[in-house]
């Protein structure tokens, strides 16, 4: 490996180790504000991204999330899941501006929406099935947790 | 204002509402009261009349081009009234309030008192057009469900300001009538909107187009994100979810 290459490894781990930082930053602001039920805004002006509004429920077998995604086409979104989490992000068919957004009255403009949301229960995200009709994400997760039947004797 | 219940109605121009018909339009599920009651202000360039005020609402005051104007306001167009609100109606204020408006209506001899809600429905995702249902109070308002054919609901339960409302009319004999579109609970549902406006035209005999609503739609659904989240937080404290249950049943 040439020294620029070595280089040019080294500043992606860094980059890396940075970003790794950033969300681990992200995850703690998120928990304090659950832990304290504290009204987080629903929009983030850096990344001009807002957060959409999500509805998750609870049958026997399945955890439902329902997300709110207007101005999106269907190929725009992006969808990740582990066994708790559930990642969702999604570019709108065109940028929604705000002409006086907050007390300083300035422009600004979103772009995508993007939500992480932990989950109730433990999932299989491969047996997940998804669709999205009337800019109404529907996830359907299949639980983890096996049902044993007992007999009663 | 006397009094830490106390619900006041300001008027900033002479409201005549004798024979009138007075509609309501407050948060509720997928905000379908909010959205039709502004695309009705919008639409019929509805003239802002007054206010309500009361030390029970939050202290918020909206700003709009610079000016000041509270949050829940009466509009008036011809002989129809509206009160439309911009907060979602705390759980404390709604028997001070429904007890304010009926009277206010019954006092000054309104015709009928018309409220636009939604029905959350779990299949609203499969719905092209949210059908309208109604709840009824009074003759008058059996006769129009009647002429216009829309189904009634008949069994289940209310929870909220409209049922606050429902109570003070069928206590003091005033006509009423709910218009409730299937709808998203805890989206807002300007498809809902859309339905209810088609009902309530051919109720107030005006002609309203409903096509600038729906292209507004996906626009509308992102700017009213945060009035949703709220009036979801408040739903859920008044106990909104026990309309989903079986209510207790008196004779079977």
């Amino acid at each position: 490996m040439g020294e620029k290459e070595k280089r040019k490894d080294i500043f992606e781990r860094i980059y890396d180790m940075f970003e790794d930082m950033r969300q681990r930053i992200r995850d703690t602001v998120e928990e304090i504000f659950e832990t304290f039920n504290v009204e987080k805004p629903m929009f983030d002006l850096r990344e001009k991204c807002l957060e959409p509004l999500v509805d998750v429920q609870e049958t026997e077998d399945h955890v439902i999330v329902m997300v709110d995604l207007p101005c999106v086409d269907k190929d725009a979104i992006k969808i990740h899941a582990t066994t708790d989490t559930l990642e969702i992000q999604a570019n709108m068919k065109r940028g929604i501006k705000f002409s006086r957004w907050g007390t300083v009255q300035r422009e600004v403009e979103f772009q995508k929406f993007k939500k992480l949301i932990k989950l109730p229960s433990k999932v299989d995200p491969r047996r997940a099935q998804a669709r999205f009709k009337q800019g109404i994400l529907e996830i359907k997760l299949p639980k983890r947790v096996k049902r044993f039947r007992i007999e009663i004797k | 204002m006397e009094g830490k219940n106390k619900i006041e109605i300001v008027q900033k121009k002479t409201i005549n509402t004798e024979n009138s018909k007075i509609i309501l339009g407050f948060p509720e599920v997928g905000l379908v009261g909010t959205i039709a009651s502004m695309f009705l202000v919008e639409t019929l360039k509805m003239e802002e009349v007054g206010y309500l005020r009361s030390p029970l609402f939050p202290p918020l005051i909206i700003l709009h081009n610079g000016k000041p104007s509270f949050p829940v306001r009466i509009y008036s167009y011809d002989k129809i009234f509206l009160i439309l609100s911009e907060i979602p109606i705390p759980p404390a204020a709604m028997f001070p309030l429904s007890d304010k408006i009926v009277n206010w209506a019954k006092e000054n001899k309104a015709d009928i008192i018309l409220m636009i809600g939604g029905l959350p429905v779990p299949n609203r995702m499969d719905l092209e057009t949210p059908e309208v249902f109604a709840a009824v109070c009074g003759e008058k308002a059996e006769k129009i469900v009647e002429q216009l054919e829309i189904k009634k609901l008949e069994e289940g339960m209310m929870v909220g300001p409209y049922a606050a409302i429902f109570m003070e009319c069928y206590n003091s004999d005033m006509n009423a009538l709910l218009l409730s579109a299937q709808a998203f609970a805890r989206y807002p549902d300007p498809g809902a909107a859309a339905s209810v406006v088609t009902i309530l035209s051919k109720i107030l005999d005006v002609n309203i187009d409903i096509k600038p609503l729906l292209e507004r739609a996906e626009e509308l659904r992102i700017r009213l994100r945060d009035l949703m989240r709220t009036t979801s937080q408040t739903m859920a404290r008044m106990g909104k979810s026990q309309e989903h249950g079986i209510p207790p049943m008196m004779y079977v």
